[in-house]
């Protein structure tokens, strides 16, 4: 038996933001070695061999924030939201499934960075009294759809505690 | 209740006390460090103006600050008012708030006085507030109004749980305490580590091993009865009682401590069994309560110091009567074992360049040896039952821990498989319940992910 991921899907565009987030990291990581490398050109006692294992470490990390991250990302999350409750999975390597009772329901935020801004993206987020719960990268009209409902029906069952 | 009223005027000495503990360690540390390094230059005025005027400066602030602290309790509001430059003014409705505690330290003891806090809900330390000395009947005038509660109660004849002189040694004896005691005591005198004469570590390497080993010794019963000092006062005359669904928690040797706690704001009860106490059979019964109760130390409410195994149904039954304990959870399968071994395992895995280089560090195996027994332990006594709305998680880190909940408490539920879970068919399943300032997490790990399924399902009411 294994966990069957809950049906809806986060939107596709957000792979394109994830992709350039992925890519912006890389950026800064090259910075560092190229930094690395004009310091050891006015310091020659650093040694060469930090040089090259910069470099691998940067290739690598660039290969998988660019290429490989996003796509395994998409493919992990997974959300179902109803009357009784919200549902999410998520995860690469560690699956992590959350199931949060409606009326244990908080408060519920949007949240859109520049980035996500740029492909009309927003990040839901979900908070009980003591955890939080996000789902990413949901279209901004959908997230706000969302956000009402939930706090529609968050309001609609009764409070205890 | 109408016009404001003010404390006992012993406020303003309590006030003043609490501010001056601020200022006694530094100032011990300050004179210390002089005689010590030779520097005190004998009697000075300095030693007596000093603290005249401080302790005047104290009692001045402390005044000030009683003069302008009022209370008032009128058409369902308590009302209270401070601050002379500052002005506050807080209002508080009655049905807002979530418990009323009275406190009452050894001096407001002897002036039949009382410290009362009222706690509202919410986790911030802005939700507490707290009258700092008022005469008893004031406080059990004050806390019927806003408890609803028609008559100042009976202090002496109430029927409970309590706990006696030998139940409480017992209880300090196997507290487990002492290595905190112990900890907090080194840190204390390492401070003065620095101030010993250059040939200190000379003398002690001379005195050999077996006085080495005797010190320690001395030391750890040293801690040891500290501990049990310790836990005797804050313990000492120890009594619950249940009355309409609310509780009442009395204990305290010097300072006593008065807690109210109304029975639905319990989210979830959990039975600790330390090393120490598990072969007796003895456990400490704790609760996870929503809203105000906060410690310092964030410990959690105790229901019960130490409660025997064949004492539990009965004190169940006078307690929580809706709740049950029971005797047959669901073990884990035979296959999570492995992976409870293997994660008492890991950790060791970094020390194996330590081993080649200095094969004498091969002692910490020893370590690993003892974490595999424990492990053992982990798994076998690891359980969970679900029966109708109650959920019974047991698990241990170190000592074993059964927590019960209901379905209704619960915050919210996380399954999670790492990638050695996903190929075992193993989860880990994690709930979380209220507990002021914000939630506790109980987990049991590697049930079989059918079964975590299955608990995951059952909180979902579909």
């Amino acid at each position: 038996m294994k966990l069957e991921r809950p049906k809806e899907r986060i939107h596709p565009k957000a792979m394109k933001a994830w992709v350039i987030n992925g890519s912006i990291k890389s950026v800064i990581e090259w910075g560092v070695v190229i930094a690395y490398f004009f310091i050891r050109n006015n310091f020659e006692t650093l040694p060469q061999f930090i040089l090259i294992i910069l470099i691998i470490l940067a290739s690598l990390l660039t290969i998988l924030q660019v290429i490989i991250i996003p796509r395994i990302r998409m493919i992990y999350w997974g959300y179902a939201i109803n009357e009784h409750d919200i549902d999410i999975q998520h995860g690469i390597i560690v699956i992590k499934r959350s199931l949060i009772p409606m009326h244990k329901i908080q408060h519920v935020d949007t949240e859109h960075g520049p980035i996500l801004r740029l492909f009309k993206l927003a990040t839901l987020s979900i908070s009980t009294a003591g955890t939080k719960h996000k789902i990413p990268a949901l279209h901004q009209e959908r997230a706000e759809a969302l956000r009402q409902q939930i706090a529609h029906l968050a309001r609609m069952s009764e409070e205890d505690v | 209740m109408s016009k404001g009223k003010r404390q006992h005027p012993l406020a303003i000495f309590i006030k003043a006390l609490e501010y001056s503990k601020n200022f006694i360690a530094p100032l011990i540390f300050i004179v210390g460090i002089d005689v010590f390094s030779g520097n005190f230059s004998g009697f000075s005025m300095y030693y007596i103006i000093a603290p005249v005027v401080t302790i005047l400066l104290l009692l001045g602030v402390g005044a000030i600050q009683w003069f302008f602290f009022t209370y008032s309790y009128y058409d369902e509001v308590l009302i209270i008012k401070k601050g002379m430059i500052l002005k506050k003014e807080r209002t508080i409705k009655k049905n807002r708030i979530q418990t009323i505690n009275l406190e009452a330290g050894l001096l407001l003891r002897i002036f039949k006085l009382t410290k009362v806090n009222v706690e509202t809900a919410g986790g911030l330390a802005e939700s507490e507030l707290s009258i700092e000395a008022i005469t008893k009947d004031d406080a059990y005038t004050l806390k019927a109004l806003l408890e609803d509660e028609s008559s100042v109660p009976d202090e002496e004849i109430e029927q409970g749980y309590t706990v006696d002189a030998q139940r409480l040694f017992l209880a300090g004896l196997t507290s487990g305490s002492v290595g905190i005691v112990m900890a907090v005591t080194f840190a204390f005198a390492s401070q003065f580590i620095a101030l010993l004469p250059d040939d200190f570590y000379i003398q002690l390497a001379s005195l050999g091993v077996i006085a080495l080993i005797g010190a320690f010794l001395m030391f750890t019963i040293f801690s040891w009865v500290v501990s049990i000092v310790k836990y005797v006062l804050s313990y000492a005359f120890y009594t619950i009682t249940k009355d309409q669904e609310e509780f009442n928690i009395k204990r305290g040797l010097i300072k006593q401590k008065h807690l109210s706690l109304k029975a639905h704001r319990i989210q979830a009860i959990t039975m600790i069994e330390g090393l120490l106490r598990q072969p007796f059979n003895y456990m400490t019964i704790e609760v996870d309560v929503a809203g105000g109760v906060q410690y310092k130390d964030g410990s959690k409410t105790v229901t019960h110091p130490l409660i025997h195994q064949s004492e539990l149904n009965g004190y169940y039954d006078y307690a929580f009567h809706d709740y049950s304990v029971s005797d047959s959870l669901k073990p884990l399968p035979k296959r999570a074992r492995k992976r409870y071994f293997i994660r008492a395992t890991l950790p060791f895995f970094i020390f194996i360049p330590l081993f080649i280089i200095f094969p004498f560090t091969l002692f910490i195996l020893i370590g690993w040896l003892l974490n595999l027994v424990l492990a053992y332990f982990r798994y076998k006594d690891a359980g969970y039952e679900v029966n109708e709305d109650q959920l019974t998680f047991r698990f241990r880190r170190i000592a074993r821990t059964t927590m019960i909940t209901k379905k209704q408490y619960i915050q919210s539920v996380n399954i999670r498989q790492s990638l050695f879970q996903q190929f075992f068919g193993l989860a880990t399943i994690e709930i979380h319940v209220l507990s002021s300032p914000s939630s506790t997490a109980y987990s049991v790990k590697d049930v079989t992910i059918e079964e975590a399924i299955k608990i995951y399902q059952w909180v979902k009411p579909l």
